[in-house]
Order: C-alpha cells, then sequence, then structure tokens
C-alpha cells in the first residue's frame, strides 16, 4: 500500500498536466495539486505501522524483485518530507495565484514529490537511482522554468554536474551488482565481501553523493541554483532535494562496509562546515548567505555519516529541513515584497509575524535549545573525539554569529513606513515551520543546556568584535568567484574540480 | 583486455575528457551522452555470460538479463536529461538575443 503514494503523487501529476492541457480551469488545477501533494500523506498516516515493514513490490521473491521499506531511519526521512512539501505546496498556491504558467510549476513540483519519497521508501540501488534522477530532472526544470538568463545558467550548471554525479553513482551501482549479484540492500550485505572493487565503488558513490548533497568542495552549482529560483522552489530545493543523496550515503554506511573511508569524510565534512559558515558572513544576498550556511549545515550531517550515527543524522536532518525551509519562506516573503534581496535594503521590522519567526528560526539553526536541532546535535554529539567535539561547537558558534549578522542587518535594513504591515496568507504559512520547530523543540528536549549558554555568549562577543572592526562591510569574498564568469569554460573548471576529488578518494582507498 | 566492460570504461572517461576541454555548451551535453553510452556499453557487458544464449527459454547459459534491462531506464533519463538541456541552451540564446533588442 505504501508504493500508492508515489503512484498517487505521480497520477496527480499527469493529470493536472494533461487536464490544463484540455482547459485550463483555476480551481480544477489547484484542488489537483492539493491532492497530490495531500493525498500521500493520509495513506501514510493510516497505513504506515510502528515496527519496521519490509516488503518486495507486487509480492516477487526479494532476489528478483524491487525491495521498499520503512524503518527507524526512513520513517523520519518520510515524515519531513510530507511536513515541508505539505507547507511549501500551500505556500505555492498564494505564490503562483497569478501565474499563467501555474499547471507546469505545479504538475513539476507534484513529480518531485514522487521522485522524493519514493527514494525514501526504496530499499534498492537502482530504484534510488531512477527516483532521485525522477526528483532532479523536474528540479532542473523548475529552476530554470523560474528567471531569465541567469536562472538558465544555475540551471544548465546543475543538470550537468548532477546528471555526472548520478552516472558515476549507476557505474558504481552496476560494480557492486558485478560482485553481489543483488541490487536488494538487504542482499547485498548477506553477499558482499570486501575487495578493492567495492571499495572503489563505495568511493566513487560517496563523491556522486557528495556532489548532489552540495558539499564543499563540490558545491559550486548549489549558491547560483539558490539564488535564481522562486521562492517556493529555493526552499523545496534547499529543503528536501538535498536529503536524498544524504539519505543514499545513509544506506550505503548502514548495509556496506565503509570504515576505510570515515577519516575522509570526517576531513570532507570539517572542511565543508569551515568554508561555507566563513562564505556566508561575507555574503549580500540573503540567499546567498542561507545558501553558503546550508553548505556548513550540510558537513554537520556529513560528520554524522563518518561517524556512523545514523539516529542522530536522521534527527538532523529532519530537523534542518524544517528550519531552512521556515527561513528560506520568511526571507522569500519580505524579500519578494520589497522587490530585493540585498540584505542591506531588506528589513522585517515592519512585520512582527515574520520578525519572531526569523528570531525562533536563527536560534533553531545555530542549535539553542530549546528546539529540534539542538536535541539532534546532542545526538551527533556521541561517538565524536574530543578534539572533534571541540571543533564541533565551535562551529556552532559561526552559525550563530552568520544569524547574528544576518538578523542585524535585516533589523536595520532601509526601514520603510509604507510597508504592507498585515498578515497575508504567505506570510502567515511561512510561519509555520518556526513554532513546529520549537513546538517539537519543547516537547523533545525542554532542558536548557549550560555550553549553549556558551556558545551563544562566545557568538555575541565574536559578533560585536566584528561590528567594531567593521567587519561586516566586508565583500570582498564575494567577488572571489567572479574571475570565472563565462559558463562553459567555469565548468570546465569544476569539472577538473571534481575529477581531482574523485581521484583522491580513490587513491584513499587504496 | 579488451572486453565490453573495460571498453564502456575507457568511453567514459572520453566523456570525461570532453567535459573538461570542450568550451561549447552542445558539445559539453554530448560528452554527457557518450559518458552515458560507455556506462550502458559497461552495464551490458556485466550480464555477459560466456557462450551464454538468449535468457528467453530454459536454456542451461544464458546472459544475465537484468542490466540491459536497466539500462532502458538509463537510456529514458538520458534522452529526457539531454532534451532538458537542449532546451535550456535555446531559452538561454534567445533571452540574450532578448536583452540585447532591448538594448539597442
Amino acid at each position: 500500500m505504501l508504493v500508492m503514494m508515489v503512484v498517487l503523487a505521480l497520477f496527480f501529476a499527469m493529470v493536472l498536466l494533461l487536464t490544463s492541457l484540455i482547459n485550463d480551469h483555476k480551481h480544477l488545477t489547484n484542488i489537483l495539486f492539493m491532492a497530490g501533494i495531500l493525498s500521500p500523506a493520509l495513506i501514510f498516516i493510516f497505513h504506515s505501522t510502528p515496527v519496521d515493514i519490509d516488503m518486495v513490490v507486487g509480492g516477487w521473491q526479494p532476489i528478483s524483485g524491487i525491495a521498499i521499506g520503512l524503518d527507524n531511519y526512513s520513517r523520519y526521512f518520510l515524515v519531513a518530507e510530507l511536513i515541508v512539501f505539505g507547507i511549501v505546496g500551500f505556500y505555492s498556491l498564494f505564490y503562483y495565484q497569478d501565474e499563467p504558467r501555474k499547471n507546469k510549476f505545479f504538475g513539476l513540483i507534484l513529480i518531485m514529490h514522487a521522485g522524493m519519497m519514493g527514494v525514501f521508501l526504496s530499499k534498492d540501488l537502482f530504484n534510488i537511482f531512477v527516483l532521485m534522477e525522477l526528483a532532479s530532472a523536474s528540479a532542473f526544470a523548475l529552476v530554470a522554468f523560474s528567471g531569465g538568463e541567469r536562472a538558465q545558467k544555475a540551471a544548465f550548471r546543475y543538470l550537468i554536474f548532477s546528471i555526472i554525479a548520478s552516472y558515476l553513482f549507476l557505474l558504481s551501482i552496476g560494480i557492486i551488482y558485478a560482485n553481489t549479484g543483488s541490487l536488494n540492500f538487504e542482499l547485498i550485505r548477506e553477499n558482499i565481501t570486501r575487495s578493492r572493487e567495492i571499495d572503489i565503488a563505495i568511493a566513487l558513490a560517496f563523491t556522486a553523493m557528495i556532489l548532489k548533497t552540495g558539499i564543499f568542495p563540490l558545491h559550486f552549482w548549489l549558491p547560483d541554483v539558490y539564488s535564481e529560483s522562486d521562492t517556493p522552489i529555493c526552499a523545496l530545493l534547499a529543503g528536501m532535494t538535498r536529503r536524498a543523496p544524504i539519505y543514499a550515503m545513509l544506506l550505503f554506511t548502514i548495509y556496506l562496509p565503509m570504515n576505510h573511508l570515515s577519516q575522509l569524510l570526517m576531513i570532507v565534512a570539517f572542511a565543508s562546515i569551515f568554508f561555507g559558515f566563513i562564505m556566508a558572513m561575507f555574503q549580500n544576498d540573503v540567499w546567498r548567505l542561507l545558501a553558503y550556511a546550508s553548505i556548513g549545515l550540510m558537513g554537520i550531517v556529513l560528520v554524522g555519516i563518518a561517524t556512523e550515527n545514523f539516529m542522530g543524522v536522521t534527527y538532523y536532518v529532519f530537523a534542518h529541513a524544517i528550519v531552512t525551509v521556515g527561513l528560506f519562506l520568511t526571507t522569500g516573503t519580505i524579500s519578494d515584497q520589497q522587490k530585493t534581496r540585498n540584505i542591506r535594503d531588506l528589513t522585517y521590522r515592519h512585520h512582527m509575524l515574520i520578525f519572531i519567526s526569523v528570531i525562533m528560526l536563527s536560534f533553531a539553526l545555530g542549535s539553542m535549545s530549546p528546539s529540534l536541532n539542538a536535541y539532534a546535535k546532542n545526538e551527533l554529539l556521541i561517538g565524536l573525539s574530543r578534539m572533534e567535539a571541540f571543533l564541533f561547537q565551535s562551529a556552532f558558534v559561526l552559525a550563530l554569529l552568520i544569524m547574528f549578522k544576518m538578523n542585524y542587518l535585516l533589523w536595520h535594513g532601509g526601514y520603510d513606513k509604507q510597508l504592507d504591515t498585515r498578515v497575508t496568507p504567505r506570510s502567515f504559512i511561512s510561519a509555520i515551520p518556526a513554532a513546529l520547530s520549537i513546538a517539537l523543540g519543547i516537547y523533545l528536549y525542554p532542558t536548557l543546556v549550560l555550553v549553549d549558554i556558551l556558545l551563544l555568549g562566545a557568538a555575541g562577543a565574536l559578533f560585536f568584535l566584528f561590528l567594531s572592526m567593521n567587519m561586516l562591510e566586508y565583500t570582498g569574498i564575494e567577488k572571489l568567484g567572479e574571475r570565472f564568469k563565462d559558463l562553459p569554460t567555469t565548468n570546465n573548471f569544476y569539472f577538473m574540480v571534481y575529477f581531482g576529488f574523485l581521484v583522491v578518494f580513490l587513491l584513499y582507498t587504496f | 583486455m579488451l572486453n565490453a566492460t573495460n571498453v564502456g570504461i575507457l568511453i567514459m572517461l572520453i566523456g570525461m575528457y570532453g567535459l573538461m576541454v570542450k568550451k561549447n555548451l552542445i558539445k559539453q551535453l554530448i560528452s554527457v551522452n557518450i559518458l552515458s553510452v560507455g556506462l550502458v556499453l559497461f552495464f551490458v557487458g556485466i550480464g555477459y555470460v560466456e557462450g551464454g544464449g538468449y535468457p528467453i527459454y530454459p536454456v542451461e547459459t544464458a546472459v544475465d538479463p537484468l542490466p540491459a534491462a536497466l539500462m532502458i531506464t538509463t537510456l529514458v533519463v538520458d534522452v529526457a536529461i539531454t532534451s532538458l538541456g537542449l532546451a535550456m541552451i535555446i531559452k538561454m540564446k534567445r533571452e540574450k538575443q532578448l536583452e540585447a533588442m532591448v538594448e539597442c
């Protein structure tokens, strides 16, 4: 019955696109869209059980069928997916109210919904590849639809690199199939013996997934894609699409022998954390700032994967998905209203609801208790060595520092009395993730930790140091990427980076 | 040794070379296609069994049909992505012309 979640979303996408060809009826489109978004959630509520589900589609033998399942990890991923798509679905109803190409956007979002749910349900390697491609292909199209020439360029780069990563992932699937004779994760675990070929396959798969997640140094496609797309699209990309490769990495870590890579993954993770947060400090565009911050936060997830802390990763992904969607929707709402994305001109001072939710989300992103992220952070700390734990905690000082900067500039932005202060449906929906994050945080983790207060104090002190040194005005790093403005040449360069990264991973396995 | 899997990986490397060197967006997209063709050959090579027959009748030795079946799906993905990429290139060009016309 769980397969019906994917099937229903795809079915409604198809019906929506077909009916819009015949008759472009506004309300019908909305109803079909919401049916596609919400009907999988209903199926999930009525058919998921607290015990793990393992089944093969069509009742075949596991060796010849496609295995799907629901376990402790995928359940959280799925719930996060349904929440994110629910919120963004309602938001885009209002966002695309007067958009003539509405049906195309809605159809593509539904296809993405189906793909994401399919990834989180599958326990089969090839199925993960196909459904991830289904989700990414609609993501490319959605980004390309969003804007002008710059959006096309961003989307094209996203497409080229994402598809290469997928093909290398497929190559690794081929190697694993040749060695174990199966694509089913459970059967792979039974038949696998560690060999050089398997090591190469795992290295290939991990580099591919690191690119698709957008972790430093393979993050280059990400900031452009975010800053060029529409608000709901960006929220979906940031909040959900990047979780599919994380889930694939999680399955690899659970079912395949990969402890030889953990040291290298740890280095990549910490590099990504510090690179992302430091770059975010010097951004002017509020979405680029959030994009770089999310590169850092994905590094935090990779720390959990390197230490094989599966539950920590799951909780963090769940918490982070909700917080990111909230941040992108709230900042998107005010930036659409004020027609600017520059953090120095933008302000949230006129809008109490958005002001409160951005503050709450900022604390949640810095993993202050009580929030869901604080709970997840403490889970992730398990299994880290003393040095790593210290670095890990200091990363959150940087995250809080970025949030201080963002809120400071948003408060002091170009305040104008003419701005609309009413609570619109869009601003109301964009405040839901903040409320959800805090409510779940209070329910799960109602304690105030001493370390958190220390981190907050350190971040505050650093922020005032920055302020007194006028560091907030410094934007030199932002121009760093402009040397390669030309799209084909940059693609060549970035592909060499990718190839080099791949070679490092392959050499490390020998 | 010259068998299908090795040649497949070789073709994939040619595709990667194209991606690193070619400055034309359409050529870059074609490089991705070459990469995928190499991948298809690699997978078909995996399923090959020395002296195997069609996997239709219950013959004693048959080639493994699963990799070939998977590759049909991959080809579909490849076609879809290529068409999407080409559409983006066309749209990029058109909007560039449009901007030039507005500026004139």
